[in-house]
């Protein structure tokens, strides 16, 4: 049995991580890192790490599992002076944490990949975009660069080629649309952080600084080391035949032992939550699970059956997304979880698009009157209502994702919707 | 020109930004940083520096210091304290902890202590949703919070400036499962 463990080390509870230290640049050396590098440059050359990942059916870890190879591609066909690499570390979605935890416990491996990745698509520069409030992760991030030039596998004459690429670290305004892929561009030019409208303004044709550029979230770079050295039959080991490899999974909300644990693509949610995360806390009934953070569906008890793999969760009408798993117990009130998403999606919105921050206040509004007891018949409508007309609004995906998540709670859950409505109140306060 | 209220150390520590990008204006963000952490907030003068630095003029700087809950355009307390209330901090009890900062400050989310203290903000996830409910003041964070706990950080943040059950961020100060 292969270790199911290929970016991290080990699974981790929350109260363990203060035990984790970055792995030095002489303990990645030992683990056989930066070997990649030269064997991409001197063997393999651009085309061929670009064939290697798209053999390896590597999807990116950011949420929409897009073919990381074919994202490299299109830039590689796009003639232009310069192109750019982006690493999206900006995490700022409820319930994940894994970025942070990659970034403090390898950044080199990490690092290799982004190289790898400049190489394949003919980047020079390479934006590391980091959640600004990383403080200590930045300052590892730093020091583990720092170290990584030194030893020449970055700078100019790398490995003795002509390949030259330089890695600088950006830090994110730390809010959730600047983890967008296009608004991250316009962080990085110093700008709001407001989506680009799609088309015409797709990074891989007018990315970054109006060029060709590659998005890549830091779980995903973080793979493509592994996989040119390894090779892809290695890497397809593990996961699904359309979901190969592993995913870090973050478990919180109702669970004994909420955590990060590394498991292959295709596992079931059922294991995570039962086997990892030690079952629900206090004994009690499990009644929905976010599978995939906050723009995907919830999903009822009964069916966490369900494989964690891109295809498997679409196939229920829901999605991976990053991976950021959230549990909720029979004691956790739905008309309130969908006031949290509600109001998120309306605090993070940019502001750009009216339907945007006007129907998710909207929405809140609504969400509010219900839970409180004052809401009726009419209010429950609306709800569904307003989620129908914002849905596929807006230059990004922020509107959509927050009307699919609420729009999927009250769907799932409208008998203890209509019971606020009857009751006049929360039926689950005091239930505790 | 003389810049009119950030010093030598933090124009050079912006400049020293300049290379990483094409143009000048990318810096913004970092800059901003910068001046915010020198000041304690983002004035007039300090904007106005920052234009004069990068070759912008102050509406757009103003434009992108107004944009980000992360500047705070006015005078702000010695200790932020920001509360994250997002889902996985909500199932673990966020809003007693948030009730509970209004009760002991005296004060409604979003204002100061009269005595310039803390201020207290509501923002969303920080990543330590497995450790909740939490807070950020300044740039430590502090997680697994009780009512008791909160009130032995203020105590220790007003008599000493800091408080020793901080977690660097990702380091709980005590080990030990949540029961
Ligand atoms: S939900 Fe509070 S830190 Fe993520």
């Amino acid at each position: 049995m292969q270790s199911r463990h290929v970016l991290t080390d080990r699974d981790l509870l929350l109260e363990q991580l203060l035990t984790v230290r970055p792995i030095g640049y002489e303990e990645y050396v030992r683990r056989r890192g930066y070997t990649a590098l030269p064997t991409a440059i001197n063997t393999l050359g651009p085309s061929g790490v670009l064939e290697m990942i798209k053999r390896s059916g590597l999807r990116g870890r950011g949420g929409a599992g897009f073919p990381t190879g074919k994202k490299w591609e299109m830039v590689v066909q796009r003639k232009a002076d310069r192109k750019y690499l982006c690493c999206n570390a900006a995490e700022d979605e409820p319930g994940t944490f894994k970025d942070r935890y990659l970034l403090r416990s390898n950044p080199h491996q990490l690092i290799e990949g982004a190289i790898l990745a400049a190489y394949a698509i003919g980047a020079a520069e390479v934006y590391l975009y980091i959640n600004g409030r990383y403080e200590e992760e930045i300052e590892f991030m730093e020091q583990a660069l720092q170290a990584a030039k030194e030893k020449g596998h970055w700078g100019t004459c790398i490995e003795g080629s002509s390949f030259a690429v330089e890695l600088k670290v950006c830090k994110s305004p730390g809010t959730y649309v600047a983890g967008e892929e296009t608004a991250l561009l316009e962080v990085v030019e110093g700008r709001p952080a407001k989506p680009r409208q799609k088309p015409p303004y797709y990074p891989a044709v007018r990315g970054l600084f109006s060029m060709p550029t590659v998005v890549n979230n830091a779980e995903t770079l973080s793979n493509v080391a592994h996989i040119i050295r390894e090779g892809v039959d290695w890497f397809r080991a593990r996961g699904t035949a359309s979901s190969p490899g592993t995913l870090v999974f973050t478990l919180t909300g109702d669970v004994n032992r909420p955590g990060l644990y590394e498991l292959p693509l295709g596992s079931s949610l059922r294991d995570l939550i039962e086997v990892y995360g030690g079952g629900i806390r206090g004994g009690k009934q499990l009644k929905a699970v976010f599978p995939g953070g906050p723009s995907n569906t919830v999903i009822a008890a009964a069916q966490i059956d369900v494989a964690l793999d891109f295809d498997a969760l679409k196939g229920i009408g829901s999605g991976l997304g990053t991976g950021a798993v959230i549990v909720m117990s029979e004691e956790a009130c739905m008309v309130q979880s969908a006031i949290q998403y509600a109001r998120f999606f309306a605090k993070e919105s940019c502001g750009q698009c009216p339907p945007c921050k006007l129907g998710t206040a909207h929405l809140s509004e609504i969400l509010e009157k219900i839970e409180s007891g004052r809401g009726d018949e009419k209010d429950l409508q609306q709800v569904e209502q307003v989620c129908g007309m914002i849905k596929g609004r807006g230059y990004c995906y922020l509107l959509t994702g927050a009307s699919i998540a609420v729009e999927s709670i009250f769907r799932r859950f409208r008998e203890e919707y209509v019971a606020h409505v009857k009751q006049g109140a929360c039926p689950l306060v005091g239930a505790v | 020109m003389r810049l009119k209220i950030l010093s030598d150390k933090a124009k050079a520590a912006i400049e020293a930004e300049f290379p990483k990008y094409p143009d000048k204006r990318s810096v913004l963000l970092a800059a901003l940083r910068t001046a915010q952490d020198e000041v304690g907030y983002l004035s007039e003068a300090a904007m106005v520096d920052v234009a004069e630095i990068l070759d912008l003029t102050p509406v757009q700087v103003y434009d992108v210091a107004s944009f980000y809950t992360l500047f705070n355009l006015k005078p702000v307390g010695k200790h932020v304290i920001q509360v994250c209330k997002t889902l996985s901090c909500a199932l673990v009890g966020a809003g007693g902890i948030i009730e509970h900062l209004q009760g002991r400050l005296g004060i409604r989310v979003g204002e100061t202590t009269p005595d310039g203290l803390f201020s207290l903000k509501l923002v969303e996830c920080l990543a330590s949703c497995g450790t909740g409910p939490m807070v950020q003041i300044n740039n430590r964070y502090y997680e697994q919070l009780t009512p008791e706990k909160i009130d032995r950080i203020l105590d220790d943040l007003k008599r000493e400036g800091k408080s020793s059950l901080a977690s660097g961020p990702f380091q709980l100060p005590v080990l030990g499962g949540r029961s």
